[in-house]
């Protein structure tokens, strides 16, 4: 007789039984003859019940009970024929009364390795940070910068699911028993017919990962986001975001909680990018068309990244369409742009070529007041690459962008970035991955003045070369490990001066510096269980600041200036000057609290040892970069952070609440009056001092559906502290001061409405406490003229920030077979014409009715008072 | 440079506006305003105490309060004082003494000493006096009017700057009796050892009424660098106090006299130690 009941823990328990008579301790040495030599192994078992009367339990979810077995031998001990049905599964046989127990071994049950690549359906573009998430184990996996992924798992049947953010879900069924490569290819939501109805799965990555303080904002909502004067900006878009500020519209760079411009790694294809403003900061040198992903890390920053304090925006350019030609193509009020991409040697190699280029001076040509004979900039993107196997491929990536302007004959100044980088993925096994990278990047500026007794020609920049290697190596889906080595080679040139045309100046040429910063890292992301994770990650660092190089001596005691110089020692070409170091750990956990939520915590350590030299309150492209020496500390930041993440509505709401503390030493900071151009001794005119900044971020994000977008809140405080023994090298007395970009309050709402597959509305609203400033605490007469006195240094405050824009973007009706798709993009910028404060100033004005009698007046000056209008058009094919 | 940056951007724009805002600037923190210039020449030289005032002021005179009955001196390395009293026609400006004139000696080091009546006793970081840079020469070229810009009487000066760096200058000139207030001042940074011809003073359109010649005089003082910077910040300061992006925050503006029981508590502006050397020349209309 059978009888089938279904026991605990999920697994079903089959019990054959059968009446019979207890034989022993030896029953398994009892001879037995079977009726039949094929079958399923689940038929032999019965047919030994039948014959014997024992019983057999076992979990059928751990043996296989279908597998067909021949018997050559149908007589034997019922040991003997157990050892031929499962000659190829680990089965242990206990005995009790009448009853077998067939047990699988655990520990010895084979794993087998999955790996292989997400991409899309259309273009086969790589997906990193794709998910893949296992059912059965509820655990999960992600794919690395190039998409790659790798899950070892012990032998059996799972379901996946394949998820990537504007892509559809894919769910595979898969049985692992050997050793396989599945590549999941995601369709972009975009290119799924309209009838289709879009079933997306939400993410709940947010809430498994031990990621925080990172944002990855979607490129389709950066796409959808009204630009100024209709132009589509990643650095712009990423100030909307909680954490992030900027000290004014026109200003270049942002701040990351408290950080200043220059702590941020800017990486564009793991090239870093030294200045990543176009048009004086309104503009960023990320061409949007060019760009498939960006990552924004304001805290819990990964071992792999070094060398800046504050956060890492890692951009990665898409690879090009290796299966069909497609391009596009855009005029706007701003600027002009172009884009390709296609195969080489189809699904094996492809291309991409961006370009962009304003042409903001075919309009000031005609406006005399402006006076600029040549004002433009343009960037162009390429990139290769090349699938040599499975198992290797190269990709090659440059960017080559420059801002020019020209003021009649009096100043001319240009300035861009260079970079380049190869790149070689190798599969060393399943397990591991590598990718060896070459980088160059080179940022350039030279400013002229053509004609006349002061006529030259200057030029600043600096040179970087890295040679890296980072491995990924995917233990199991608990453990994966990261490591990598890494060296980065300087040169920095502060500024040279040479006389032309009639000039009497003398020429200068400041000695250019050597320096080298290499690091290893190791980082283990450990999955303890599905409530607890942990990464675990150190970094160490080493900078050593080389000749040849002249270093001046300065007079003990006294405050380092150019009156102080008691000597100037040279250094000889590869003598190191002077050289840090030190570790830098990086720590992040994850307590899930339930299904849909988790609490996270983080504490990073980050070392910088190039400094950006600018006392101004926003960069300007005349601002240098400095390499730690002798006199110049590297700073060093910490920051500990604690989060809260909840999604609600089947995670189609992310929300989270994340608190921060960072401290900072070694901040450089300008004496007052500093002189930082062409200054040999540079090292006279910089202080170094403390900052500490601390907040607490809001933010919820809607991911899916008609509507998305986030909405942000941030309350901050970031200050400074300069305290040097003497008055000169003491800012503020020697008092904690607000930073420039100290920004208290901050909201930012960011929505895309699509009511249809032809328009989508979007809009941006921002608020945030006006930036600090300093007004005068008193007035002097010197020199016959009447003088602010300044006291506490950003005492006071510009009015609040805020702005609404709006956009609209039109497609062309969809028609079956065309070839091509044009969008009209129409944008208001400073909807409601807020006259927000860009400075404001003091000004002593003559009044009529008395004689020679001067009136004090407060001017607050805004450029971007108005309402700007613009209208976009693109087209796609 | 950073004017530059601004201009750009206000030029790509045309959009900028300016409105005028309420904000409250009346507080006054009291402080000893000192001004002072020593050097070579053999005449009187002054020292000016005056307090600070609020920053906002709306009065046609200066309002600021002279510091009356100070005690004032001038030291030199080698022990010498030289008391200055309370000069007649202006209050709060000290003078140095008609029967014992002081006379600065070039590679001397001098300071003031400074007791208010409130008993704070004030002094200034010593500076060495350098030595003289001698005129070359001093000459006035007249530019017509041209396209309605009126003519100019435009004044050069030419000089050999001495081998070494570090030499600052400040060009003090005299119109007539009237001493013009600009800061004028350059250093060597970029033309260290060479002979400088042709650098441009002022530019004068008119005559004083009634007048046909017009006497030029030019002091070239030979500041040191502490001072130079001092002036270089003034002039940031006094030409951008618009707190713009591109602007460097204001910081004040330290000069060399401070509190000899507190080195926290700084007297505003600067005294000068400074060698000099003269030129005059005489326009005809």
């Amino acid at each position: 007789m059978l009888t089938m009941m279904k026991t605990l823990c999920n697994a079903v328990v089959i019990v054959l039984c059968c009446y019979g008579t207890a034989i022993g301790q030896d029953m398994l040495n009892r001879k037995v003859t079977l009726s039949m030599s094929e079958g399923t192994i689940e038929d032999f078992l019965k047919e030994i019940t039948t014959k014997t009367d024992y019983t057999f339990s076992y979990i059928n979810n751990d043996i296989q009970l279908k597998k067909k077995i021949k018997l050559d031998n149908t007589t034997g001990t019922i040991k003997e024929i157990l050892d031929v049905l499962f000659d190829e599964q680990q089965i242990i046989y206990t005995v009790r009364d009448r009853r077998v127990i067939l047990t699988a071994k655990k520990k010895e049950s084979k794993e087998f390795t999955l790996k292989g690549i997400v991409k899309d359906r259309s273009s086969n573009e790589l997906l990193p940070g794709a998910h893949i998430f296992i059912k059965e184990l509820s655990i999960g996996a992600t794919t690395n910068d190039y998409g790659f992924y790798s899950l070892t798992l012990p032998a059996r049947e799972y379901e996946l699911i394949c998820s990537y953010i504007g892509h559809q879900s894919l769910q595979k069924v898969l049985r692992i028993d050997s050793d396989l490569t599945f590549d999941f290819a995601l369709s972009n939501v975009d290119s799924v017919l309209n009838e289709v109805q879009i079933t997306e799965e939400p993410e709940n990555e947010n809430i498994v990962s031990t990621d925080m303080s990172v944002n990855k904002p979607d490129l389709r909502v950066i796409k959808n986001m009204p630009g100024f004067l209709g132009e589509v900006d990643v650095i712009k878009s990423i100030i909307q975001l909680p954490g992030v500020t900027t000290v004014g519209e026109a200003a270049p760079g942002f701040n990351v909680r408290g950080g200043g411009i220059d702590q941020n790694l800017i990486l564009m294809d793991e090239a870093p990018v030294y200045n990543s403003s176009h048009l004086f900061g309104f503009y960023s040198v990320f061409n949007p068309d060019a760009v498939k992903d960006i990552k924004l890390y304001k805290g819990g920053i990964p071992a792999n990244y070094g060398g800046r304090l504050s956060s890492v925006l890692d951009v990665t350019q898409k690879e090009g369409n290796n299966k069909t030609f497609e391009g596009s193509a855009g005029v706007g009020i701003v600027s002009a742009r172009a884009h390709i991409e296609g195969p080489i040697v189809k699904e094996k190699s492809s291309f991409l070529v961006t370009a962009r280029r304003s042409y903001v001076d075919a309009f000031l040509k005609h406006i005399d007041a402006a006076n600029l004979d040549e004002a433009y900039f343009y960037d162009i993107n390429t990139k290769l690459n090349y699938s040599f196997n499975a198992r290797n491929k190269v990709y090659l990536s440059g960017y080559f962008g420059r801002d020019v302007y020209r003021l009649g004959d009096d100043v001319n100044i240009s300035w861009g970035n260079t970079t380049g980088t190869l790149r070689w993925n190798h599969l060393f096994s399943d397990k591991l991955f590598a990718n060896f990278t070459a980088v160059y990047s080179n940022y350039v500026y030279a400013q002229g003045e053509p004609k006349g007794i002061y006529a030259y020609e200057g030029q600043r920049g600096i040179v970087s070369y890295n040679a890296k290697a980072d491995f990924n190596w995917y233990l199991n889906p608990k453990h994966k490990l990261d490591f990598g080595i890494s060296t980065l080679g300087y040169e920095l040139e502060p500024g040279k001066i040479k006389p032309v045309d009639i000039s009497e100046i003398n020429a200068i040429d400041l000695s250019n510096e050597h320096a080298l910063e290499s690091a290893a890292y190791l980082s283990h992301t450990y999955t303890a269980s599905t409530r607890l994770s942990f990464n675990v990650g150190l970094r160490y660092s080493i900078f050593q600041n080389i000749g040849p190089n002249e270093v001046y001596i300065f007079e003990e005691g006294k405050p380092r200036q150019i009156s102080t110089i008691v000597d100037t020692l040279h250094a000889a070409s590869g003598e190191i000057i002077s050289s840090y170091g030190g570790v830098e750990p990086r720590v992040s956990m994850n307590v899930r609290l339930t299904e849909k939520s988790s609490l996270k915590a983080s504490y990073n350590r980050t070392r910088q040892y190039l400094h950006f030299i600018s006392n101004t309150t926003a960069a300007t492209p005349i601002d240098f970069w400095k390499a730690s020496d002798e006199y110049l500390k590297p700073e060093v930041a910490d920051q500990v952070a604690l989060g809260y993440f909840l999604n609600l509505k089947e995670n189609m709401l992310q929300t989270s609440v994340e608190v921060y503390s960072k401290k900072i030493f070694n901040l450089v900071d300008y004496k007052n009056g500093a002189d930082l151009l062409l200054n040999p001794a540079i090292d006279a005119e910089l202080l170094q001092g403390k900052g500490r900044a601390y907040g607490l971020e809001l933010m919820i994000t809607k991911t899916k559906g008609k509507l998305t977008g986030w909405a942000g809140y941030t309350l901050s405080r970031t200050e400074r502290l300069v305290n040097g023994p003497t008055a000169q090298e003491k800012i503020n007395n020697g008092k904690y001061y607000p930073a420039n970009y100290d920004q208290p309050h901050k909201i930012n709402v960011v929505a895309i409405y699509e009511l249809n597959k032809r328009w989508t509305f979007s809009s941006n609203f921002t608020y945030n406490t006006g930036r600090p400033v300093t007004f005068p605490e008193g007035g002097y007469r010197i020199n016959n003229s009447f003088m602010p006195y300044y006291g506490s240094r950003n005492a006071d405050r510009l009015p609040a920030y805020h702005r609404l824009d709006l956009a609209a973007t039109l497609k062309n009706k969809f028609k079956p077979g065309r070839k091509w798709e044009g969008s009209w993009n129409f944008s208001l910028y400073n909807v409601y014409a807020r006259q927000n404060a860009y400075s404001v100033y003091f000004r002593n004005k003559m009044r009529n009715d008395l004689q020679s009698s001067r009136q004090t007046e407060v001017v607050q000056l805004s450029i971007l008072g108005t309402i700007f209008p613009s209208v976009t058009y693109n087209i796609k094919f | 440079m950073r004017y530059f940056f601004a201009l750009c951007v206000s030029a790509i724009l045309c959009t900028s506006c300016e409105k005028i805002i309420d904000i409250d600037l009346d507080h006054n923190p009291n402080l000893l305003v000192v001004e002072g210039l020593i050097g070579n020449l053999s005449e009187f030289y002054y020292v000016s105490l005056r307090y600070s005032t609020s920053y906002s002021f709306s009065d046609s005179t200066d309002i600021s309060q002279p510091a009356i009955g100070a005690q004032v001196a001038i030291k030199d390395d080698l022990g010498n004082i030289a008391r200055l009293s309370e000069w007649g026609p202006t209050l709060g400006v000290y003078r140095t003494d008609s029967l014992s004139p002081f006379r600065g000696t070039p590679g001397r080091s001098y300071y003031v000493d400074i007791i208010t009546t409130d008993g704070k006793h004030y002094v200034s970081r010593p500076e060495i006096m350098r030595q003289p840079v001698p005129i070359d020469r001093l000459y006035s070229i007249y530019e017509p009017a041209e396209k309605g810009i009126p003519g100019v009487y435009k004044v050069f000066i030419d000089f050999t700057d001495p081998v070494g760096k570090g030499n600052c200058y400040r060009w003090l000139t005299q119109l007539d009796i009237f001493n013009m207030v600009n800061v004028d001042i350059d250093n060597d940074q970029f033309t260290d050892g060479k002979a400088i011809t042709g650098r441009q003073l002022v530019g004068l359109q008119s005559f004083q009424p009634g007048l046909d010649t017009l006497s030029v005089v030019v002091r070239q003082a030979s500041l040191t660098p502490e001072a130079y910077e001092f002036w270089e910040i003034f002039l940031e300061q006094y030409e951008s106090q618009e707190n713009a992006p591109y602007d460097i925050p204001p910081s004040p503006l330290i000069g060399n006299v401070y509190n000899v029981n507190d080195p926290d508590d700084y007297a505003l502006g600067y005294f000068s130690v400074a060698s000099m050397s003269q030129k005059k020349i005489v326009l005809r209309k």
